[in-house]
C-alpha cells in the first residue's frame, strides 16, 4: 500500500457515512477511524451532529454517482480487443447493467452499474492501469 | 438400460456374454438388445458381436462419466453438481448461466469439445472432442474483490500439482496462469467474476488442459508452442483420471486458500515458478516495459525490477511477451 493509495482511499470515504474502515493488503493494515468513540454510543442516547461536510473539490455532484474500481488491475471497455464497449457517454444504463471489465491476474472483473440513469464521463482510457478504488465512470442518477 | 448393458459387458471382462442371456436379464428381446449394442458403439464402445457367442467387450471411449468420476474423487463432498456436455460453445458462458440461475458453490460444468473456446480477451482455445479437458468452476468464495484474483494461482497450483501426480512429469508455472510441460504450454485458465465493491457474487473459472491430444493437430501456429500430457510423456491418459485428479487437488488447494491464505500455497507456487530471475518483457496496458522478475508474493503478484530501477514493484495486471527459457 503506497501513499497514493491510502490518500485515495481516504478520498473515498470523504462524503461518506463511514466511521471506521479497515483495509487489509497483505501484511499491511490500514485502519481509519472518524469522530471519536464517544460518538459510537447506544440507541437511547441523542443522535451526535452530523460529522462537518469535508471538503467537495474532487467529489461529483450529490446527484452523480461514481464508479470506482473494486481491485487493482487493468480497465477494458470491451469483453474483446474487436468488440464494441460495453457503453459510450450519454448512454442509458440500468443497475447490474455491466460497464467494463477490470482484469488482475487473468480474472475479468465484470464491473456493474450499481444505479440507474445517465452514463456522463468515462474516466480511464482503454486498457489501462487502475487503482484500488480510482474513480471509473460518472453516472446522472435518475 | 444401455448403463446396464455396459455393466454386463465389464461384468465379463472381455468373454463372449450370449444376446439371449443379456435379454434375460434386461428383460428384453435379443433384437432390442442390438439396438443397445449399436447405441453403445455410436458412444465410442468397442464391441464385438459374433453369430453364436454373442457380444463382447473390445474397449471403451476415453468418456467422462459422473458416476466414474464421482467413484474416483477423494473429496466428492466438495463439489455439488456436474454438467456434462458432449458439445457447447464455452463452459465459461455455461457457467456464468448458471451462477445467474443460483447454482451452487462448488459446481463444475464439463465438455467433450467447445465451438468457443475462449481465451484471454476473446481469443480462441482450441477445444476437439474426445482428447481433452475442458472445465469451468463456479465458485461463490466469501472473499473480497481484491482476493478474487489470487484464486487464478490457487487453480493453476492445483492443475500443475495434479499433472505431476498423474504423470510423473515436472509442470512448470508462468504467472499468472498458465502451466507447461518440456518448455510448451499444456493448459490455460480463463476466470471471470461478478463483483460489488465489498464482495465477489460469483467466481467462474475455466480450465483447458490438453491431454492426449496430438500435437501435429494443433494449428500451425501453435505446433512448436503447445504440447500435450500425452505428446509429454509418451503415454495416454483416461480423462476421468486427470480431471478427479484435478478436482481433488483444487479442492485442497482452495481450502488451504481460505483457511491459511495463499502464501501457504506460495511454496508450490516457488518450485515451479519459470520467470522467477528471469528477464522478462511485460506488456502493462498498452506499454512495454522490460525487468527482472523477482518472484510472485504473498498476495499472488508479481515482483518486478523494471531496467534501470533498484526497487522492485507489485505488478496485478499484465502479460509476459518474453522470457528467458
Amino acid at each position: 500500500m503506497n501513499l497514493k493509495e491510502i490518500k485515495e482511499i481516504l478520498e473515498l470515504l470523504k462524503g461518506s457515512d463511514v466511521t471506521e474502515l479497515e483495509v487489509a493488503r497483505g501484511e499491511n493494515v490500514l485502519k481509519v477511524r472518524r469522530g471519536t468513540p464517544a460518538e459510537i454510543r447506544p440507541a437511547a442516547a441523542p443522535p451526535p451532529p452530523p460529522p462537518p461536510s469535508p471538503a467537495k473539490e474532487a467529489a461529483p455532484k450529490a446527484n452523480v454517482k461514481e464508479i470506482v474500481s473494486p481491485i487493482v488491475g487493468t480497465f477494458y471497455r470491451a469483453p474483446a480487443p474487436d468488440a464494441a464497449p460495453f457503453v459510450e457517454v450519454g448512454a442509458r444504463v440500468t443497475k447490474g447493467q455491466v460497464l467494463c471489465i477490470v482484469e488482475a491476474m487473468k480474472i475479468m472483473n465484470q464491473i456493474e452499474s450499481d444505479a440507474t440513469g445517465t452514463l456522463t464521463a468515462i474516466l480511464v482510457e482503454n486498457a489501462q492501469p487502475v487503482a484500488y478504488g480510482q474513480p471509473l465512470f460518472h453516472i446522472a442518477v435518475g | 438400460m444401455a448403463e446396464q448393458l455396459q455393466r454386463i459387458l465389464e461384468e465379463c471382462e472381455g468373454r463372449f456374454v450370449s444376446g439371449q442371456v443379456i435379454g434375460r436379464r434386461l428383460g428384453m428381446s435379443r433384437a432390442a438388445v442390438w439396438k443397445q449394442v449399436q447405441g453403445l458403439r455410436r458412444r465410442g464402445f468397442g464391441i464385438e458381436g459374433a453369430l453364436g457367442a454373442g457380444y463382447r467387450l473390445l474397449g471403451r471411449p476415453d468418456a467422462i462419466e459422473e458416476r466414474e468420476l464421482l467413484s474416483l474423487l477423494s473429496h466428492p463432498e466438495f463439489w455439488k453438481a456436474f454438467h456434462f456436455f458432449s458439445v457447447t460453445d464455452s463452459t465459461n458462458s455455461r457457467a456464468v448461466e448458471l451462477a445467474g440461475k443460483g447454482a451452487p458453490h462448488g459446481t463444475v460444468v464439463c465438455a467433450d469439445a467447445q465451438t468457443a473456446g475462449r481465451g484471454r480477451l476473446g481469443r480462441r482455445w482450441e477445444s476437439p472432442p474426445g482428447t481433452n479437458l475442458y472445465l469451468s468452476l463456479l465458485l461463490r468464495p466469501p472473499l473480497d474483490p481484491m482476493q478474487g484474483p489470487r484464486l487464478t494461482l490457487v487453480t493453476a497450483i492445483a492443475l500443475a500439482m495434479a499433472v505431476d501426480d498423474v504423470t510423473a512429469l515436472r509442470t512448470a508455472l508462468k504467472w499468472p496462469n498458465d502451466l507447461y510441460l518440456g518448455g510448451r504450454k499444456t493448459a490455460g485458465i480463463l476466470a471471470e467474476t461478478a463483483a460489488d465493491l465489498d464482495r465477489l457474487r460469483h467466481v467462474v473459472i475455466g480450465i483447458g488442459l490438453n491431454v492426449n491430444a496430438d500435437p501435429f493437430s494443433f494449428p500451425e501456429e501453435l505446433r512448436d508452442k503447445a504440447t500435450s500430457l500425452r505428446f509429454a510423456a509418451g503415454r495416454a491418459f483416461p480423462r476421468a483420471t486427470v480431471l478427479a485428479r484435478f478436482l481433488d487437488s483444487f479442492a485442497e488447494c482452495y481450502s488451504t486458500f481460505l483457511s491459511l491464505g495463499f502464501g501457504a500455497l506460495l511454496p508450490e507456487w516457488n518450485r515451479r515458478d519459470v520467470l522467477k530471475g528471469k528477464n522478462v518483457t511485460l506488456r502493462l496496458g498498452e506499454k512495454e516495459v522490460r525487468g527482472n522478475v523477482l518472484g510472485v508474493d504473498e498476495s499472488g503478484m508479481l515482483l518486478l525490477r523494471r531496467e534501470g530501477e533498484s526497487r522492485a514493484e507489485k505488478v496485478a495486471s499484465g502479460e509476459i511477451l518474453e522470457f528467458e527459457r
